[in-house]
């Protein structure tokens, strides 16, 4: 049922990649996404494929978990992959029947492209695979800061999202124990049509509500009662700051790009 | 009928970094007609056990045997299930939803598709048996009510599908002592004059030690006793050092045995200290 679901796909641990500093991995994965659409040769690929191995390998993250972060674009990546052999054209034809060529610039740019989405979607999971959302907002609140001298609501915008994810688990437990509940009480969520299941769903859907409500309701109160009042002058407990990770992070990433600019200047 | 569990493990959460094993090779029997008081400290498995009695959790290996229905079987037997196991949960009175209190306690008997006339008989009785006045509180919303009736609404609404295994999972958390009088004295008519089956989990020892004919004590997913209360509680070490409390009336008879008097065991209830004591001073001694 509904326990396997576990918050966005933190996995807890304690390596180079998780003690990173949260803004400075959003950065580089930002920067990472950018010298993807720079690689041009299948060095390149190897360098950058290689370079995420590595990462991966010290994230200690079983590597099926970035195989079902995949599962979902499978078929994006299908779709991407069968357009791009038969649909580009080119000279060096490898294999033709009637309307359909098949070119190998058409195999290459298959290749490219498809590989060249797996590693964004793999990039962007070390990110969520190694930063708890707890610090991600954080984070991505501090790389918006300088947005709030235009107005931009950065600190609200954070705090809300990281109430909101900290309610996800407890929700899903409360819909979880009233699921539970009603169906002692003889409540069917699995079967009939689209409209009864709907419908069967009320006994579920208003309780849930209710309790959102009441939390939200006492949550206000205690933030208030603790003088919460926006993120005006508000300190952290947990202050971000660069460590040593950090700086391992940097050299290697400095490195990478060194390598695939070169393999950039070279292949012109 | 009883309920059976051979062998049960139940594994939350298998090859996760989330894994927690919560119950371990539980083998026990309960028998018809019995009041079972489960005890444990809390995460020790004692929500995740009476859980798998109606189905709404199945275990990893081992089996269920509840009525002759073994629970990892069909849907049709679930549904079955559910008919004679009754189970009310931690603070019920927050799973209400209908507009009124007849339609949710009523909620139960339509899902199991009695006709109206057998519905509207349950709901007053349910009602009843709860200690709530019918006309008055049958038309009004659930909202309305204070805490104390939600959860008897909530009772009455497991109550109306007349089970004949009644579970609670600590139906007197948060309550008034009045109001935990009441209930526990709903459920031991319900023992006596329905000869229904109740289980109990439950974290006031003297509330066990008045009801229950039978008390399990769990810790770390394992059954560590199952027998009667006065067997149990003269575990009086053992129980303190898995964190869990003894009845009142123990710990008097244990502290004036310490002082050299001559008390026997077996006194658990109030009454039974009461008239032990009065017996004693009659006597002089």
């Amino acid at each position: 049922m509904l326990k396997n679901i576990t918050l966005g796909q933190f996995f807890p641990g304690n390596t180079l990649v998780h003690r990173m500093d949260p803004r400075f991995k959003l950065v580089m994965v930002f920067a990472f996404i950018v010298l993807v659409f720079f690689a041009k040769t299948f060095v390149c690929y190897g360098i950058i494929i290689l370079y995420l191995a590595l990462v991966i390998g010290v994230s200690k993250i079983p590597v099926k978990y970035f195989l079902r972060g995949l599962k979902p674009i499978v078929f994006i990546i299908a779709l991407t992959f069968v357009l791009n052999v038969f649909m580009t054209p080119g000279e060096h034809v490898l294999f033709a029947w009637r309307f359909i060529r098949v070119t190998l610039e058409g195999l290459r740019s298959a290749i490219y492209l498809s590989v060249r989405l797996m590693l964004l979607i793999i990039g962007t999971q070390v990110l969520t695979l190694t930063t708890s959302p707890v610090s991600l907002t954080d984070g991505l609140e501090d790389l918006m800061r300088p947005l709030s001298k235009i107005g931009f609501p950065s600190h609200e915008l954070a705090m809300m999202t990281t109430i909101a994810m900290r309610f996800i688990p407890t929700l899903l437990e409360e819909t979880n124990r009233i699921m539970k509940a009603q169906m002692s009480r003889g409540a069917d969520f699995e079967s009939g049509n689209l409209f009864r299941r709907a419908r069967n769903l009320v006994p579920l859907m208003v309780p849930l509500f209710v309790s959102a409500f009441r939390r939200a309701d006492d949550l206000a109160l205690a933030m208030e009662a603790r003088c919460y009042r926006g993120g005006e002058g508000r300190t952290r407990m947990k202050v971000l700051k660069a460590t040593r990770a950090d700086l391992y992070a940097a050299i290697s990433f400095l490195l990478l790009t060194a390598l695939i600019v070169a393999d950039n200047i070279l292949a012109v | 009928m009883p309920v059976r569990f051979e062998k049960v493990n139940h594994v939350y959460m298998p090859d996760s970094p989330f894994t927690a094993q919560a119950l371990l090779d539980v083998n026990i029997q309960i028998e018809d007609g019995s009041f079972v008081g489960i005890i444990g400290h809390t995460g020790s498995g004692k929500t995740t056990l009476v859980q798998h009695i109606n189905a709404l959790l199945k275990p990893t290996s081992g089996k269920v045997v509840v009525m002759e229905i073994d629970t990892s079987g069909e849907k049709a037997g679930l549904r079955e299930l559910r008919k004679y196991v009754g189970l009310v949960f931690q603070y019920p009175e927050y799973q209400l939803f209908e507009e009124t209190v007849r339609k949710d306690v009523g909620y139960g008997p339509k899902n199991l598709r009695l006709d109206s006339a057998e519905i509207d008989r349950r709901v007053k009785w349910a009602i009843e048996h709860v200690g709530l006045c019918y006309d008055e509180v049958a038309d009004r919303s659930p909202f309305e009510l204070s805490g104390g009736q939600r959860r008897r609404v909530a009772f009455a609404g497991v109550l109306a599908m007349e089970p004949q295994i009644l579970i609670l999972d600590e139906p007197t958390a948060g309550l008034d002592p009045e109001g935990r009088a009441n209930i526990l004295e709903l459920l031991q008519k319900l023992h006596s004059e329905k000869n229904m089956t109740i289980i109990m989990i439950s974290h006031y020892m003297d509330e066990i030690a008045a009801c229950c004919d039978r008390i399990l004590v769990m810790s770390g997913g394992r059954v560590v006793y199952f027998e009667e209360p006065e067997k149990v509680f003269s575990h009086y070490g053992e129980l303190t050092g898995m964190g869990l409390d003894v009845p009142w009336t123990i710990k008097l008879a244990s502290a004036l045995r310490a002082r050299g008097a001559d008390v026997p065991e077996g006194l658990l209830t109030l009454e039974q200290m009461r008239d032990f004591l009065v017996r004693k001073g009659g006597t002089g001694a």
